[in-house]
């Protein structure tokens, strides 16, 4: 995995999520200058380029029959528009979720394609997403609420005894939703990756073997497209997930419980 | 379809979101300090795969 | 040794998966004994269980990521 690169059939299934520069500028002006772009950075602004061209093309124009692109787009828009609704009542932060959930999901799609680089697979950038929420959501609420805010930390009711120790649990629990929220899409995109492709290095292996044990093989193939069919779908969920627990963190943070 | 300030139906869209434009700030930083601290560790200052590993050498030597 | 104690560790890290499988199975019975009672809110039912599913699927592929972990890096 690490040192030099061999270019073997049978490379660790953990390669895949490996960030490698593809473009390096290294040169010792301005102090010391280093721009590279590496396999995120591209796949990064092919997400972005997707995205924009996405809604380019579903753009109906003002028409009054809409095209295909725009049915689909605009029913998109309209569950995230009723889900937003339902959580938090106005649509005040409609656009940051609408973004945050095209931004994942779109990402989650083109990691499936093969060979592919993952966005969401980098630490950096799920554990990032989840940081920079937990921190907007209590710098909303310290603004909304001023001091009452830490009222969060303690639930209506307690005798005086338990207090410190309930907000030691309830802080503990807050500050874990900055790695959970994270933590959970890295985690199921990785396993995810990492499952298909061991599975898929297996299937090579048997596939490359005599006939009729490759005629057999087509029977765990098909099983094998079953679980990429589940990943699609899983990318999909993840991304519905992720933006259904942002809005009830915003809304914890509106409302107080 | 306008865009840019000159929106058809002007409502604010950036305003109310000021605080995921601090926050996304302060993780800014946050990584890049992230980012410093692993090219400057022990285990990766001397990797043939890091690109600053010649400008940590020289830095060191003063 | 060491590499025996790897694949000890994966393979105990994996029981994480019985109760992510448990937690799915008793997700999806709820949801279907529920629909079976009231199949007028299926949607809404529907869209929590997958809520629900996701976040029993993530603990359990917290545990099959160290395994992963473990045995390949």
């Amino acid at each position: 995995m690490f040192g030099n690169q061999q270019y073997n059939i049978i490379n660790s299934p953990l390669e895949q999520f490996e960030v490698t520069s593809l473009l390096g500028l290294n040169a010792p002006i301005l102090g010391y200058l280093n721009i590279s772009l590496t396999n995120l950075a591209l796949y990064s602004l092919l997400v972005l380029f997707i995205i924009v061209s996405l809604h380019y093309m579903a753009n109906n124009d003002t028409k009054l029959v809409p095209s295909k692109w725009s049915i689909a787009l605009e029913s998109v828009f309209a569950s995230i528009n009723s889900m937003v609704r339902e959580q938090l009542g106005k649509e005040l932060y409609l656009p940051f979720i609408y973004s945050l959930f095209f931004f994942i999901l779109i990402a989650n799609l083109t990691g499936n394609i093969p060979y592919s680089f993952t966005i969401t697979t980098s630490i950096m950038v799920s554990i990032g997403l989840s940081f920079t929420i937990l921190i907007a959501v209590t710098i909303l609420g310290l603004s909304i609420h001023k001091l009452h805010f830490f009222s969060y930390f303690v639930p209506s009711g307690t005798p005086l005894a338990l207090v410190p120790l309930l907000v030691l649990i309830e802080l503990v629990s807050y500050l874990a939703r900055a790695f959970s929220l994270g933590i959970r899409l890295f985690a199921n995109m990785v396993a995810g990756h990492t499952l298909m492709k061991i599975l898929a290095t297996f299937l090579y292996q048997m596939f490359s073997g005599s006939l009729i044990v490759a005629v057999l093989t087509l029977i765990p193939f098909t099983l094998f497209l079953a679980i990429m069919g589940l990943e699609l779908a899983v990318s999909f969920i993840q991304a519905y997930v992720f933006v259904i627990l942002t809005c009830s963190y915003i809304k914890d943070a509106i409302e107080l419980h | 379809m306008s865009f840019l300030g000159l929106r058809k139906w002007p409502t604010p869209v950036a305003k109310p979101l000021w605080p995921f434009i601090a926050a996304g700030t302060i993780t800014y930083f946050l990584v890049a300090k992230a980012q410093d601290m692993g090219v400057k560790s022990e285990a990766y200052a001397k990797d043939p795969r890091n690109p600053y590993a010649a400008q940590i050498a020289k830095e060191s030597h003063h | 040794m060491l590499a025996a104690a790897k694949y000890l560790g994966a393979g105990l890290a994996c029981s994480g998966l019985i109760g992510a499988g448990a937690g799915i199975g008793l997700i999806f019975s709820a949801l279907i004994a529920s629909t079976a009672r009231n199949p007028q809110i299926k949607g809404q039912l529907f869209s929590y269980a997958i809520l629900g599913f996701a976040l029993a699927e993530a603990t359990g592929l917290f545990s099959l990521m160290i395994c992963f972990l473990l045995l390949y890096s």
